[in-house]
């Protein structure tokens, strides 16, 4: 059924695009730290396909570095929030007791607090850059992935081959790594790629503000401070980055999409 | 005869594929007016889609071919309003698990009187109080009290009695019972049965009781019809078929019911269930009969033998 | 509640000692607009001349009691300025909320009645781009096109200059001119969320077997959605819209910002700009102490309409 690959399809694709865009196209386009003053605000056109900023610089090139940063952070964060989370979380469920009920407690602390301003405020705290926004994301977004994979353990934890493999004597390391988490593997996916997405929003959204990303390097985010500024006079510097950000968030999302439909179907086989 | 179902086929479409699966092949029964009839065999051999296919309560995409006469007209061809008016009035069913089968966030008094409101046009005070009178018919001690709780305040035998009074308030012809003891406890399974043999008795209820369990089923029916990979490969009186099974199927169905004597060896039926996607030609049994030949080739017809019935070129 | 309040009491006050280096001095390195009599007042409100244990405990002494401190900026009790700026952020979230609601049950109602139809599948796909859309994008562009070139409708602000000065209608319509475009971009990203959880819960009830027992009972397929489908599928939503709680303050922060909507994120915004530590803070406590308020509230309402917590069963 062409429905099931649907997904995949689409958000498979674009995310190549993005990929293949950010690793090669800082090669292929102009240099995007050159200010041309002789050529400001220029509408799109053959020589800049998506235009030139207020300082000349053309935004096709500005983009493509934008999008190194965009990877960068979507890696950066799956893996800092990631990897926090599937540790915490396993942790959390195979051992249960005390440890347990803590890291519960805190998870429901910072889900009490809206992101976004935890998010400010830490950042406010310890500056605004690249690198910062990236560990205050990573070390924000870890209680999502967190409380999926403790749900799983504590399923998984009770089942026959896990049983077993205690009953062998393996050590829960072990046991862990080799039998439980290669079950949680599309589940984690999933999470992985929504964060992904999430994190590319809110690190453009900081950028934008100015919170995030500084200039004179190019974020998606802060490309779009520029476009708000000058926005009735270059519609484009608005209009590029911004369908950057829509198609790297919703490729990520259409991917997740696709890996939760073959979650479920194997789900549902089983009833 | 209160139903006569002839020659009911059943196709459904697989979720997967969308190619429609034959899963009932021809399935014909009677039941006489307070008549009861048992429906055995395995999961899989199509013995709740029987059920399900009477009123029509059927999955997307589902088609049925053959008649379904109740009383003197055929229902097969009803759908809407007109089925609907069939469902809970003349023919009702009951499911196998009464934790579900009540809706949580309604009180058990006002899931029975709705029926009574919709079949019986009964106004709302009055259908309170027939839900009331229902509950008590059914061996409940407060029925009023009772009325007003919601299903998780309920045991699950009491859940149970509830599940049936809802089913008999508005008097249908037949009653369709798909494994109504398979989730309970043996204590309750017993008060279950003799409730239902009670209440339908009372009102002449004519039964159909579906079970994978011979045993069970055969305590308690006139009339027994052994179901395999979509059709009736054995019919007749209950005593009779049990006493001298005709059909390799039933056969075994009868050794693999524990004689509960110490050193008799566990029986089982060899072989896995048939995949309607894939039957073999001729005979479906054929892959797991000990007394398959070539004959078997060819589809048996179905033989009648006084009041009995079976398919098979080996008897 | 009451550990959840402590925990971030705590969390806060980690959070403003986090600065690598002295906390304060930090601040003067990167930001000449503290003063020193700013950085005289932080230490007072921070008593950050007193060991850690001390600290702590008149931190939370003043929090007991709302007392905030006061901006840097214009030296005003924070208290004051988030109860200036609540009213206007809980009218953009009330409003955006009840039309998401209204919009996305009845379409997560009908994704889930045509599961697996093209419809189904294109609202999927809808609500993924929209809630891919950046809203700092949506925002400005609509802004650009409904506000500036089409002059439809009024970019920023609260209210229009000459608001005191209109008629109790013109009030109102200007009011609402005022929220459309924050609000209707605040939908727009909303409407994703709400839309898949109402799908995921209509399509769990549909599968309950109490459903199937209320079609079997003949009751019309529109008593079957409303009465008995609706209330179970809708009940999970209390507990969605406590947990959301959180991501509708923050979450409007940046719309907030766009278009100079005088409420909490406004205030996140420029207090951050402005280094005006006690008004974050103050945001942040405010916002986690609104939203442990919200769930409490959920709990209850929980507990009210479910009557499985209502009342305990046997079970």
């Amino acid at each position: 059924m062409t429905g099931r690959k649907f997904w995949f399809i689409w958000g498979g694709l674009f995310l190549a695009i993005l990929v293949a865009s950010a690793l090669f196209g800082p090669f292929l386009s102009a240099d995007p730290a050159k200010p041309d003053l002789y050529a400001r605000l220029l509408a799109p056109s053959f020589a800049h396909p998506c235009g030139t900023d207020e300082l000349g610089r053309d935004v096709l090139a500005r983009l493509f570095s934008g999008g190194r940063i965009s990877l960068a952070v979507a890696v950066s964060v799956v893996l800092l929030a990631g990897g926090l989370g599937i540790i915490l979380g396993a942790v959390s469920g195979y051992w249960g007791g005390r440890l347990d009920s803590f890291l519960m407690r805190t998870v429901d602390v910072m889900n009490c607090v809206p992101t976004y301003f935890l998010i400010l405020s830490l950042v406010v705290i310890i500056g605004p850059s690249l690198f910062n926004v990236v560990l205050v994301l990573g070390l924000t977004s870890w209680t999502g992935m967190a409380r999926l994979v403790r749900a799983e353990l504590l399923s998984l934890r009770e089942r026959e081959f896990v049983l077993a493999a205690r009953a062998a004597g393996l050590p829960a390391r072990r046991i862990i790594a080799r039998h439980i988490l290669p079950n949680l593997g599309t589940t984690i996916l999933v999470a992985s790629a929504l964060l992904a997405g999430d994190a590319i929003l809110i690190e453009s959204g900081l950028s934008f503000l100015g919170l995030g990303v500084q200039p004179p390097v190019a974020s998606w985010g802060n490309l779009l401070t520029s476009g708000h500024e000058y926005l009735q006079l270059a519609w484009w510097l608005i209009f590029f980055p911004g369908v950057a950000i829509f198609l790297a968030v919703a490729s990520f999302n259409f991917l997740a999409e696709g890996l939760r439909d073959i979650l479920d179907p194997r789900m549902r086989a089983g009833s | 005869m209160t139903l006569s179902v002839r020659n009911l086929r059943l196709w459904l479409r697989s979720p997967e594929t969308g190619v429609p699966v034959e899963v009932l092949r021809g399935v014909s029964f009677e039941l006489g007016e307070g008549g009861s009839l048992g429906i055995v065999g395995e999961s899989g051999s199509g013995k709740t889609m029987s059920g399900l296919s009477l009123i029509g309560l059927l999955p997307e995409g589902a088609r049925r071919e053959g008649e379904i006469i109740l009383g003197d007209r055929d229902i097969i061809g009803l759908r809407g309003d007109d089925i609907r008016a069939v469902r809970g009035k003349s023919i009702a069913m009951i499911f196998q698990d009464p934790a579900t089968a009540l809706n949580p966030l309604i009180r058990v008094g006002e899931q029975i009187a709705e029926s009574l409101r919709t079949h019986e046009g009964k106004g709302q005070a009055e259908a309170a109080r027939g839900a009331v009178e229902w509950l008590g018919r059914v061996g409940i001690d407060d029925p009023s009290g009772t009325a007003q709780k919601y299903p998780h305040q309920l045991s699950g035998g009491m859940r149970q009695r509830a599940i049936i009074a809802m089913a008999l308030c508005c008097g249908p012809r037949v009653l369709v019972a798909d494994e109504p003891t398979t989730a309970l406890d043996v204590s309750l399974q017993r008060q279950v049965l003799d409730l239902i043999g009670e209440v339908r008795r009372s009102s002449n209820t004519a039964l159909i009781l579906v079970s994978h369990d011979l045993a069970l089923v055969s305590n308690e029916v006139e009339r027994i019809a052994i179901m395999y990979a979509g059709r009736v490969v054995e019919a007749g009186p209950t005593a009779e078929v049990v006493a001298g099974a005709l059909h390799p199927y039933t056969r075994m169905l009868l050794k693999a019911v524990p004689a509960w004597k110490r050193g008799e060896p566990l029986e089982s039926v060899p072989g896995a269930p048939p995949d309607f996607a894939a039957l073999p030609a001729g005979c479906s049994f054929r892959p797991r009969c000990p007394l398959a030949s070539d004959k078997c080739r060819q589809e048996p017809v179905p033989e009648q033998r006084g009041p009995r019935m079976v398919e098979c070129w080996n008897v | 509640m009451l550990p959840l309040l402590l925990g971030i009491s705590l969390l806060s006050f980690a959070i403003i000692h986090l600065s690598p280096g002295g906390f304060l001095e930090t601040q003067v390195q990167m930001s000449q607009k503290i003063s020193p009599a700013s950085i005289e007042r932080l230490r007072t409100l921070y008593g950050l001349d007193q060991p850690i244990h001390v600290r702590y405990w008149r931190w939370l002494k003043r929090l007991a009691v709302l007392d905030l401190g006061n901006s840097f900026t214009d030296g005003r009790p924070v208290r004051d300025a988030i109860a200036a700026a609540l009213p206007a952020t809980l009218l953009l979230q009330g409003i955006s909320l009840i039309i998401v609601l209204l919009i996305s049950i009845p379409l997560g109602g009908l994704q889930a009645l045509r599961h697996g139809s093209t419809f189904d599948r294109s609202v999927l796909a809808g609500t993924l781009l929209t809630y891919s859309t950046p809203t700092f994008w949506l925002g400005p562009v609509l802004m650009l096109v409904l506000g500036v070139n089409l002059g439809l409708l009024p970019v920023s602000g609260f209210q229009s200059p000459n608001y005191a000065e209109l008629s109790f209608l013109g009030r109102f319509l200007d009011r609402a001119s005022h929220l459309a475009l924050p609000a209707g971009v605040m939908v727009i990203r909303d409407l994703a969320f709400f839309t898949r959880y109402m799908r995921g819960s209509l399509l769990e009830v549909i599968r309950q077997e109490y459903i199937t027992v209320a079609r079997a009972k003949g009751l019309d397929e529109r008593t079957v959605l409303f009465r008995h489908a609706m209330r179970n599928a809708l009940l999970p939503f209390i507990t969605i819209l406590g947990m959301s709680l959180p991501g509708l303050l923050g979450g409007g922060f940046i719309i907030e910002t766009i278009f100079a909507w005088p409420g909490m994120g406004r205030l996140a915004y420029t207090a951050a700009t402005g280094f005006d530590y006690p008004v974050i803070m103050g945001i942040l406590l405010m916002s986690s102490f609104l939203t442990i308020l919200g769930n409490l509230l959920a709990d209850v309402m929980y507990a009210v309409v479910d009557p499985r917590i209502r009342y305990g069963g046997t079970r």
